[in-house]
């Protein structure tokens, strides 16, 4: 743990605004990040407003925290786990699965490439869909991934580095066929 | 915009929060910057073109959040807080009798509550452990930074202890003995056993007797004496076994640490000194096998700092560790 963080400090003695303030401040991000868990958005939503109750409740007894986002990412993970489960009853938590909607406005433009690319980034497992999501739509550090995960920082940065590297193989390979496609392609026309 | 953007790969462009914030999250201000620094080095064209596409593909479609939904949620939260908030922006002073008044009326009608519910909750400070004997004898040592409530009008049907932190169990014979804690709940009839339960971590050292342990959406695992079970959120749960006679632990001063990183072992030593450790991410990551004494801090920062090559510096509170 580095210096707590001034808000979540704040909040802790008790100041309403301060809380108020993490509340506004996390909400969206936190419902969009619920919102790859499971398409449940009742529940999301209970889960959501049980957590702010608890914390303010339990304010007194928490620990600090660098990152309050962080802390409470970590916190609807745990929740949203342990609800999910409770009504799956799946063994293992690698089968929660991690759901990413891939949304290519302006990005490939057939409709061959984008299946060889959706097929490609659904190679990814759900943990690696986590650890990039978080990474690049939440905005948080690989170490705050990390503790949101539970996983040590080394193997996230790996395996967000792998998956990033497998993403660009296959866009390489990708656009290759797509270049021979279309030269074949261009062919009788242009002679 | 730092000089060495040139020398990076597409990957570390695409990592770069300015750029993430630019070509994924079309940041206005971002992109601009991002743009003015493309035009100024044409030669780094191909990697920036890579990692944009990169990005692109990383685009996903996200829960649209509602400014009514925002109000909704946070009136929903607000009705569920049973007791409202004593502390006000602003206190005029004139009206301070008002203030008083409020708040002992708060405290009374806290108390009223306590005592109709029966709600007994015990909480050990940052750097002092405490034992709590309950009803029927049965005995609870809290380590630091630890709090257990139970219902006492209830306790002699139904012996059900919550658990925020880390505490050893003595528990007489009789009912069911349950302790519940956020990350997995033990189920006992007569016997001793140690719960950790903090942060992400949760695990159960059996000592005497038997111990039956549930965590959520796993089937449930008895233990004998010696035998240790328990997780770190997001991973599997592993059972290990120790030396329930021999083995020192925190009751007796002795703190274990068995392969964790520093951040943990720092975060232990803050609880039970009551200070606050400064140290780089670096540091907080790297793994600790050892033990040291819960006497003085320095000769236990001594013990933990020494073998990792690091040294600390003690300010009153406030602990840098390099």
């Amino acid at each position: 743990m580095n210096v707590p963080h001034p808000l979540w400090l704040r909040f802790k003695q008790g100041d309403s605004d301060a809380f108020e303030q993490l509340y506004q401040e996390n909400l969206d991000g936190l419902l969009r990040y619920g919102h790859h868990f499971t398409p449940q958005t009742e529940l999301i939503e209970d889960v959501i407003q049980e957590l702010f109750v608890d914390l303010w409740q339990r304010k007194a007894n928490l620990g600090d925290t660098d990152s309050p986002r962080k802390y409470l990412c970590a916190s609807l993970r745990h929740r949203l786990y342990r609800t999910l489960k409770k009504n799956a009853k799946t063994a293992s938590e690698d089968e929660i699965p991690f759901d990413m909607s891939w949304d290519w406005e302006d990005a490939p433009s057939s409709e061959e490439r984008y299946a060889q690319v959706e097929s490609a980034l659904e190679q990814l497992s759900h943990r690696e869909k986590e650890a990039i999501y978080l990474r690049y739509h939440q905005g948080l550090s690989y170490e705050e991934i990390g503790d949101i995960m539970g996983v040590q920082y080394q193997s996230l940065r790996n395996q967000v580095h792998r998956a990033i590297q497998k993403l660009r193989t296959i866009l390489t390979i990708v656009f290759m066929i797509f270049l021979t496609g279309m030269s074949t392609n261009m062919r009788p026309d242009t002679l | 915009m730092k000089q060495e953007y040139i020398t990076y790969t597409p990957e570390q462009l695409m990592d770069v929060d300015s750029f993430i914030a630019a070509y994924l999250h079309r940041d206005e201000q971002f992109l601009q910057a991002w743009q003015n620094w493309e035009a100024a080095h044409p030669e780094c064209s191909p990697q920036v073109e890579e990692a944009r596409s990169l990005l692109r593909h990383l685009a996903v479609h996200e829960y649209r959040v509602s400014q009514q939904k925002r109000d909704k949620l946070w009136s929903n939260i607000q009705a569920n807080l049973q007791t409202k908030p004593v502390a006000k922006r602003r206190i005029i002073p004139t009206r301070w009798y008002a203030v008083a008044a409020a708040s002992l009326f708060i405290a009374a009608s806290l108390l009223l509550w306590l005592q109709v519910s029966g709600q007994s909750s015990i909480t050990s400070m940052a750097g002092t452990h405490l034992t709590h004997v309950l009803p029927d004898e049965s005995q609870i040592i809290l380590n630091a930074a630890s709090q257990i409530t139970y219902r006492k009008k209830q306790y002699r049907n139904k012996r059900d202890i919550h658990l925020d932190g880390e505490a050893f169990f003595e528990v007489t014979k009789g009912a069911p003995f349950i302790v519940e804690t956020d990350l997995g709940s033990i189920r006992v009839w007569g016997t001793s056993f140690n719960v950790f339960a903090r942060d992400s971590i949760f695990d159960v050292k059996c000592y005497t007797g038997k111990v039956e342990v549930r965590i959520p959406g796993e089937d449930a695992v008895m233990l004998t004496p010696g035998q240790q079970y328990g997780y770190v959120s997001g991973r599997t749960a592993a059972s290990h076994t120790f030396d329930p006679v021999r083995e020192e632990d925190w009751r007796s001063g002795q703190i274990k640490v068995n392969d964790q990183p520093l951040r943990n072992v720092f975060a232990e030593i803050e609880r039970q000194y009551d200070v606050t450790i400064q140290f780089g991410e670096s540091t907080g990551a790297k793994r600790y096998t050892g033990f040291y004494q819960l006497n003085q801090l320095d000769s236990a920062l001594y013990h933990i700092c020494w073998p990792m090559q690091l040294e600390f510096q003690i300010n009153g509170k406030q602990i840098t560790v390099k």
